[in-house]
């Protein structure tokens, strides 16, 4: 396992991506680790290019931002644009398949239709899911980087109400990552 | 009831300011209306701000507060707040409280905290050297406006009542015993209060202006003071040549501490829910 | 027991004012730094403390100098241009030796430049932004932790020393949320003023001890307190006398100046045997570290410094760390060069490099990184 994640989350302002940072962070200190998350946005608190930057360590941080990330999540097209190919190789990016249409190849490249799990489910089951919850719940699904339970345990700490609706998204999307997921298939 | 002396140090005296001047007698009748309200020397604080006025806590035998100009009322804010059962007055010129200080004077007044703030009104800047102030009205000769200004000074009671003061009173130095017992009621008043004394400035002011003796001044002052009856039964165009003086404003409100005690206990219950 | 916590730089500053005993918070809202005002306004409330918003900066600094002396330890949070205000009664505070804690959230200036971007160009205005000859004190802290602990620490020096402290963060460490270990108030150090001890009548309120410091008592006590921001003497009269003057202004320098090794404080990488020491302080200081580990690998021996105080600039721990085999300093910072007019000052024997950027984007450990290997060339 590593010892050091620099996990990207991008994508437009109102996507909730600063707060998945920070959850992602609080998980991470959850899960017995140590967490840094910054975040750059433009002037205005809606729309733009917004970027939520979380480094999880095992050890001390000495730098708190991301140099070269291992994990890229981008939900817009501007935002994979970015990043795809412009990574190493080893980076995991995880887009939202249903928001980005196209082939985007590489090995460890993955398009989950996000966007249309989150409608699914909203007509479905009538809950008012987030995509910004669902879609950590498949970066934790698919990379393991922090554990189901301290995400859950995070978000209880952050949202007072809609807890129950928040779990099932957060683990719909685990489901939705797990079943290619790159820890598993290691 | 307390001596008035206890509340000053005669020790200092005589006084810094120039002869005829009548911050003098602004300072007794503060000494007096603490001394009327039995006020303990130690549980009162006064603040000054910068100009002739600014010297009057020298003489002072309570806490003071002498800092920078134009935010007396800003310290005493802060004194006030974090110490409710403080009497606090704050003692600041036309510079200092509605010109420099102005922004300060309206949320002040605004946020009602129970102070008091009395403003010797001597329509220019006497320390130094005479200069126009937002007070000084319309055509003041001064060693500015040699040519007479062109503003309009501002009416400091008015501006007290529209932002929010809960007491409102103005005073001029010949009717003493009206300006002692105004004060103390402004004192005693629970919520922000605002005297204003009508004040005259013998080397400056009155010298290029009204262009009469200290004596002569008083007079004027004495004869051009109106009650709010008399006041208003004057014909309009009249009105500027005279000042309305005497409470011109009283309202009972909760003050600033009265509501912010109840904000500190809900915010408690909020806090124990959360944890 | 603390508590650990993940909290952004600006949350933290409140939690550390909170342990340290401050009740009073008065302040003017300010990008990057509201996030200290929103959490002071929902912290103190409940503590009996209070939460004032002001009409302007100077009205800020202003309150929390008069709350002081009612005897709540007291703070403000701003901004660079906020601090320009600020600098008229943050001046008062000095001359009146009135303990207060001022947090700065450096953005880009000048004026309202770039508002919500990153900069540290406050050096020199935390330094000498008020007028007259006066010395300060600024702690810079580069993590979410320090924000908690220098913040202890500020109150602490403001209260020891009867001054004003300014806490010198960024918009990067404001905004940063790290893991923080929220200190109980029984588990840190916490200093309170002197209080006067002789009968109330014999009191002077600017008569200080050997140590240079007056006791100060609080109004509402019967040592009656005569607080004045003109040169006064000891009983807080104006004197305005050549020899009142020279002396007063001597002993306001000195009981700070003198106590360098008291008030000073680094933290080191690697200087033991580096030829060559980054000086930095704030987030570019955790660039500085992490380029020096780089630099290492690269076969370029180089430590770093981060410099906890800023001013009075710790010079005994500066030179104590650096080993006997530096010969250069790289000083990095995002101004500029404000820090590195210091180093230059005080390092005359060494080779003074600097790597500056002011875009609004934080000093990346790589740009540093290049500029060791390039003056190591």
């Amino acid at each position: 396992m590593k010892e050091n994640w620099q996990v990207v989350l991008a994508g437009e302002g109102g996507q909730g991506l600063v707060v998945a940072g920070i959850l992602l962070g609080e998980a991470a200190v959850m899960d017995g680790k140590n967490a840094a998350q910054t975040a750059s946005y433009g002037i205005a608190s809606r729309g733009g290019l917004t970027q939520s930057e979380v480094v999880i360590s095992d050890g001390d941080i000495a730098y708190p931002a991301v140099e070269d990330p291992d994990i890229v999540l981008a939900l817009s097209r501007g935002a994979l644009d970015k990043y795809y190919g412009k990574v190493s190789e080893e980076c995991i990016i995880i887009y939202d398949s249903s928001l980005i249409p196209g082939d985007f190849k590489g090995k460890r490249v993955f398009g989950l239709p996000l966007s249309d799990k989150v409608e699914g489910l909203k007509k479905e089951k009538g809950l008012r899911v987030a995509l910004n919850v669902l879609s950590l719940g498949a970066l934790s699904g698919r990379t393991g980087v922090v554990s189901l339970n301290a995400l859950e345990e995070a978000i209880k700490k952050q949202f007072k109400r809609g807890f129950e609706t928040n779990r099932e998204s957060l683990k719909a999307g685990f489901d939705m990552a797990r079943s290619s997921c790159y820890f598993c298939s290691q | 009831m307390t001596d008035y002396r206890d509340y000053l140090r005669e020790e200092l005296f005589p006084q810094m300011w120039c002869s005829g001047c009548s911050h003098g007698i602004s300072l007794g009748s503060i000494a007096r209306a603490m001394a009327a309200l039995n006020l303990e020397r130690h549980k009162t604080v006064v603040s000054t701000g910068i100009g002739c006025w600014g010297k009057a806590d020298d003489y002072f035998r309570t806490h003071v507060f002498h800092g920078t100009h134009g935010r007396a009322l800003s310290f005493a804010t802060g004194i006030k707040v974090a110490k409710p059962e403080l009497t606090v007055l704050a003692l600041m010129g036309d510079g200092d409280g509605v010109t420099i200080g102005g922004n300060h004077f309206i949320h002040s007044a605004r946020r009602n905290l129970d102070m008091t703030a009395i403003i010797t009104n001597n329509f220019n800047y006497g320390m130094t050297g005479g200069q126009y102030s937002a007070s000084s009205p319309e055509g003041s000769i001064t060693t500015t406006s040699k040519y007479g200004t062109m503003e309009e000074g501002f009416d400091i009671c008015s501006l007290a009542i529209a932002s929010g003061a809960t007491f409102v009173a103005r005073v001029n130095p010949y009717h003493v015993t009206q300006m002692d017992k105004l004060i103390a009621e402004a004192i005693a008043h629970k919520g922000f209060s605002v005297v204003e004394i009508l004040s005259n400035c013998p080397t400056y002011f009155a010298r290029y202006n009204q262009k009469a003796s200290a004596v002569e001044m008083m007079k004027y002052f004495k004869e051009r003071s109106l009650s709010r009856k008399k006041y208003d039964a004057l014909p309009e165009e009249e009105k500027e040549n005279y000042f309305l003086t005497g409470k011109l404003h009283q309202v009972v409100k909760d003050d600033f501490h009265k509501k912010y005690k109840d904000l500190q206990k809900r915010a408690r219950e909020t806090a124990e829910e959360v944890s | 027991m603390g508590k650990v916590k993940f909290l952004q730089g600006n949350h933290a500053c409140v939690e550390g004012a909170v342990a340290a005993g401050a009740r009073f918070y008065a302040g003017y809202p300010i990008t990057p730094s509201s996030e200290v005002a929103q959490a002071a306004s929902d912290k103190l409330p409940p503590l009996g403390g209070y939460y004032v918003q002001m009409e302007d900066e100077i009205a800020s600094m202003a309150a929390i100098v008069g709350s002081s002396l009612s005897g709540l330890k007291s703070f403000t949070a701003t901004s660079g241009p906020g601090l320009s205000l600020m600098q008229e009664n943050l001046g008062m505070a000095i001359m009146g030796e009135v303990p207060c804690v001022i947090i700065d959230v450096a953005r880009g200036g000048p004026s309202t430049g770039l508002a919500t971007k990153q900069a540290q160009g406050d050096v020199m205005q935390t330094r000498w932004g008020t007028h007259g000859d006066h010395t300060i004190i600024v702690v810079t802290p580069a993590s979410v932790q320090e924000c908690f602990d220098l913040t202890v620490r500020a109150f602490n020096l403001s209260e020891k020393y009867r001054t004003p402290v300014i806490v010198l963060t960024d918009k990067t460490i404001g905004h940063l949320r790290e893991k923080v270990d929220v200190r109980d108030p029984s588990e840190i150090e916490i200093i309170d003023r002197k209080r006067p001890t002789c009968p109330p009548g014999d009191y002077k309120p600017y008569r200080a001890d050997a140590d240079g410091i007056p006791p100060l008592a609080a109004y509402g006590d019967k040592h009656l307190l005569r607080i004045n921001s003109s040169m006064h003497g000891e009983e807080g009269f104006i004197n305005q006398s050549p020899q009142n003057a020279t002396a007063l202004s001597k002993r306001l320098y000195d009981k700070i100046e003198n106590n360098v090794a008291d008030i000073g404080r680094i933290k080191t990488f690697q200087t033991e045997d580096a030829e060559i020491v980054i000086i930095s302080f704030g987030i570019s200081a955790r660039s500085a570290f992490r380029s020096a580990a780089l630099a290492r690998q690269a076969g370029i021996k180089a430590g770093a410094i981060q410099l906890q105080t800023l001013w009075p600039f710790p010079r005994p721990q500066v030179q104590e760390a650096l080993g006997n085999s530096c010969r250069r300093l790289l000083v990095a910072e995002m101004n500029m060069g404000q820090l590195a007019l210091e180093v230059e000052r005080v390092f005359t024997d060494m080779e003074v490099y600097r790597v500056n950027k002011w875009s609004g984007e934080d000093l990346l450990p790589r740009e540093i990184l290049d500029r060791l290997k390039e003056v190591s060339e």
